[in-house]
């Protein structure tokens, strides 16, 4: 045998390296254009004065020195984690409930204690205002003081994200492996004992998890202090302030890139929390079925119980306000709140103009970013630029949704942007709530690639079939209901946001939940309560039929998972 | 075979070249990960339709060297020919072969038709054509009533079977197998060996199975290739490999081994120990060399007046029994050594704990290993 000299090898592209690569690079470039050109031009905008020339901190050294503004930051940072010390508590021994306890009733409390995030935020303060506000029949309880403020915003918080910490605690909780409780058992140690060296380290990470995740809702959420913030300035609102109200673009840059900053710092701890959680619970762990405790059952069914009509009062009073003919002073029903014609132009167009942001939404959002994720994780040429994508693809989630939308008003109204088209019109509402809610998508995307066989493009290279036919004949089947739940997350979010949207509407376009603003700032309290419902609806109805969709899916195309 | 011959100079006659001509040459291919280095500077021939095992503890680069063949992860350096054509720098889909790999594969959603016949529908085949092929292949590995079926609704065996199946469907010129049979049970793990092998025959193949179960390696290759960290020990047939093994990883790793320090003392004996050991390969060696002793628990035979050897007085320390056969410990003048016995045997000489026996350890079956100091 003639040994060569050991020469180095060049691959050769195949035919589905270059495809991959392709949408590698295509899904490079949407992300350069829908979020990082966007945010370069607002950071750039920041050190800019109002005639684009650069002045360096100045306006920053103006940003400290303005004590509204300064204020604002504060307000935003110790509400948020005022919040944030109720909620994950609460939303903890909730979790705990729901996966560690025998207590009857729990599908019915899981449904329930989600509902918050079917409607927009500004929904319990609304409810709030009916109960508490300056017409509201429980505002002696008060004792002289005023929902109109930090009270009001925090139990509004409270109430919208608990169910983000839910979702989050009961995860990880849900994943104990019952070999650990049978082994403390066996064991002789106690029950507070088995709590603290068993139960609380396993949920530990998704504690920090559930405390980030609320801490970044709160501090980026626009609807609720805006509607019953009252004088009390946040970040979010004094953005709005600045651009919407002073049109000081330079100093809504400003506190944008200010509010970026809180929100950077709680997803870069999340997705370090997260990465730790990850080793927790083993394959081949057994999962824990908990045994019937009276002593224990009965008070966390009470618990659940409150929270429950505590969420269904806010809830209910929300839509019943919005059948109230004027209220408190004539409680007779009424659907003339509906019409909302006579509160403000756009009337039930504005509905129909979420209903199509939504439906484009979701419809174009949930397969880019399925096939996006999927080139990401599959392709096996261009390392360094894939790798970037993939990074690329975890920003959206630290942007808070107020600076994005100010970040497309720099980006796509400049003059020299040949995408200005975009401006003004649907198309850009639905890149930027595609863009504001992608990471989520991709990251359950990317869990349920990373589930399926990494050897099926293997097998198919191998049989000679191009890499698209398997993805279209294997992938895609297998992961449908996962590309449905992105659809749905996607419809649902585009449905209830206003914060990015909120600076890009124009009268043809006003979204829904905009409405709910602009008429709340009117005056137009019922108005604004009877859209929010309708939101509502809409958005529970759209996951209603998706409920049955994934049966019926199930039933047909998924034949194959049954043994 | 019972030749009495140095170990060290038997590289030449075990690794003997292919009976057929060679159908995949390796030539000096490495393969790095960081700075891990999986496969150092491996080279190998393959004959037309032979069947061999890699075989190695994990991590020796036995499946990273199956996937540089295939293409799914390339060497760094070197040339990988099959069938005459340079395939060293091809993706998987320009080579020519099938591969089973450890978990399967099987496509969940499809049928084990729709499994089998994947690849033939992308050739643009006539259905009739597919139909009849797929039927083919199915009775083939014994499947033909299962073809509406979906894989979960299968058991392991058969899930193996129709990988089989669909990585022979285009009539590839090389099967590669990735540990196919370590998901399985110890008794379907024996059966499908057999098929597995009797299939091969039948198609004449050329086949690569990688491993790290020694006993189906022996089973089943036509030729073994022994690596251990990225490199090849050993390349030979099942016997050689056992009966000589080229090194002392080679011959504790494949098989048991009574392995024991020595020093050779004078042509034809080693000192271990108290004991002086007998010894045709220490012929080679010069007097005061320092070696590994290695002895097949097998080749200490008790109470043999038959052969001649060393005879060492022994007690028996203790009994693994395992049914068919039986192993005993020895403590035999000093040195710790662990005999093989038949169940028939082991009534014959009533061996239990505490026994005193003799024991015959032939020169020929001593192997000896240079030991570094």
């Amino acid at each position: 045998m003639a040994v060569a000299a050991a020469l180095p090898v060049r691959r050769l592209w195949s035919a589905d390296d270059r495809l991959l690569a392709g949408v590698v690079v295509l899904a490079g470039l949407f992300l350069a254009v829908a979020l990082v050109l966007p945010l370069g031009s607002l950071f750039l905008k920041s050190f800019e004065d109002q005639q684009g020339r650069f002045v360096g901190l100045a306006n920053y050294a103006r940003y400290i020195e303005t004590p509204a503004l300064a204020d604002s930051l504060w307000n935003s940072l110790w509400t948020a984690g005022l919040t944030t010390l109720i909620v994950v508590p609460a939303a903890f021994v909730f979790a705990y409930a729901l996966t560690r306890s025998a207590m009857p009733g729990k599908d019915l409390f899981r449904a329930i204690a989600l509902i918050p995030i079917l409607a927009p935020s500004l929904l319990p303060a609304l409810a709030l205002i009916y109960l508490f506000g300056n017409q509201g029949f429980l505002r002696s309880w008060l004792f002289g003081g005023t929902i109109y403020g930090p009270l009001g915003i925090i139990v509004s918080q409270v109430f919208y994200t608990f169910p983000h910490a839910l979702l989050i605690l009961a995860t990880a909780l849900s994943g104990a492996d019952a070999r650990l409780y049978e082994a403390a058992e066996a064991l002789r140690a106690s029950r507070i004992r088995v709590m603290r060296t068993v139960t609380l380290p396993t949920a530990r990470y998704g504690m920090i998890s559930a405390a980030f995740v609320v801490f970044t809702l709160v501090i980026t959420d626009f609807g609720i202090p805006k509607v019953i913030g009252g004088s009390f300035g946040v970040l979010a609102t004094e953005v709005y302030k600045q651009v919407v109200g002073q049109q000081n673009f330079q100093m809504g840059a400003v506190v944008g890139v200010v509010l970026t900053i809180p929100a950077v710092i709680a997803f870069a701890a999340d997705q370090w929390a997260q990465r730790r959680q990850v080793a927790v619970v083993g394959a081949r762990a057994v999962p824990y079925i908990p045994k019937r405790r009276p002593e224990r059952d009965w008070p966390l069914f009470a618990f659940c119980l409150l929270v429950s009509c505590l969420m269904l009062t806010l809830v209910g009073i929300a839509a019943w306000g919005s059948l109230i003919k004027f209220w408190p002073w004539n409680l007779s029903l009424t659907l003339d709140n509906y019409a909302f014609g006579n509160f403000i132009s756009a009337g039930w167009g504005s509905w129909g103009n979420s209903v199509r942001l939504s439906f484009w939404t979701a419809v174009i959002g949930a397969p880019l970013v399925f096939v996006f994720a999927y080139a990401m994780d599959r392709a096996k040429v261009l390392g360094p630029l894939r790798d970037l994508v993939r990074f690329l693809a975890v920003i959206p989630l630290a942007v808070p949704g107020l600076v994005l939308g100010i970040a497309y008003i720099f980006f796509f109204n400049a003059s020299a942007n040949p995408l200005g088209f975009l401006y003004g019109t649907l198309g850009i509402l639905v890149l930027n709530s595609i863009i504001h809610f992608y990471t989520v998508g991709h990251l359950a995307s990317m869990t349920q690639l990373k589930s399926l066989d990494p050897e099926f493009e293997s097998v198919s290279a191998s049989l000679k079939v191009p890499i698209w036919r398997t993805f279209a004949v294997v992938t895609v089947p297998m992961s449908l209901p996962v590309i449905l739940d992105v659809a749905i997350y996607l419809f649902v979010n585009a449905m209830t946001t206003v914060s990015a949207v909120v600076f890009l509407y124009s009268p043809d376009t006003m979204p829904a939940s905009v409405a709910v603003v602009q008429m709340d700032e009117a005056g137009f309290a019922s108005a604004a309560a009877a859209m929010a419902t309708v939101i509502l609806l809409t958005s529970a109805a759209v996951k209603g039929l998706h409920v049955q969709t994934d049966r019926v899916l199930s039933r047909r195309t998924q034949a194959w998972r049954q043994r | 075979m019972d030749t009495p011959v140095a170990p060290r100079l038997t590289a030449a006659a075990a690794g003997a070249p292919p009976a057929a001509e060679p159908y995949l040459a390796v030539e000096r291919v490495t393969k790095r990960f960081g700075s891990f280095v999986a496969l150092d500077d491996v080279s190998l021939t393959v004959g037309r339709g032979e069947f061999v095992c890699f075989l190695g503890p994990s991590g020796c680069g036995k499946t990273t060297l199956l996937r540089a063949i295939a293409g799914l992860d390339p060497q760094d350096e070197g040339r990988i020919i099959q069938a005459g054509r340079d395939i060293s720098a091809l993706p998987p889909g320009a080579r020519d072969f099938g591969i089973v790999f450890q978990s399967y594969a099987l496509f969940p959603n499809m049928t084990v038709s729709a499994n089998v016949g994947y690849g033939l529908v992308s050739l643009g085949r006539r259905r009739q054509e597919i139909e009849a092929r797929v039927r083919e292949l199915l009775a083939l590995v014994g499947l033909a009533d299962q073809a509406r079926k979906y894989p979960a609704q299968l058991s392991g065996g058969q899930q193996q079977r129709v990988a089989l199946a669909r990585a022979i469907a285009m009539d590839p010129g090389l099967l590669l197998l990735d540990e196919p049979l370590s998901a399985l049970d110890a008794l379907v793990r024996a059966h499908l060996r057999e098929e597995i092998k009797a299939l091969q025959r039948r198609l004449g193949i050329t086949t690569i199975m990688v491993t790290h179960d020694q006993e189906e390696a022996l089973s089943i290759a036509d030729r073994v290739v022994v690596m251990n960290r990225g490199r090849i020990e050993q390349v030979g047939t099942p016997d050689a490999v056992y009966r000589h093994p080229d090194s002392l990883f080679v011959a504790g790793f494949v098989g048991r081994m009574n392995s024991l320090p020595g020093v050779v003392t004078d042509a034809g004996a080693v000192q271990v120990g108290q004991v002086r050991l007998a010894a045709d390969a220490a012929g080679g060696l010069a007097a005061g060399t320092r070696v590994q002793v290695c002895l097949r628990p097998e080749d200490v035979l008790p109470e043999d007046a038959l052969h001649p050897g060393t005879r060492l007085g022994a007690t028996v320390r203790g009994i693994e029994y395992l049914g068919s056969i039986a192993r005993a410990a020895l403590d035999a003048q000093g040195l710790p050594l662990t005999v093989e016995v038949q169940d028939t045997a082991l009534r014959r000489l009533q061996l239990r704990p505490g026994a005193a026996i003799e024991v015959v350890v032939p020169p020929d079956r001593v192997l000896l290993f240079p030991r570094e100091a």
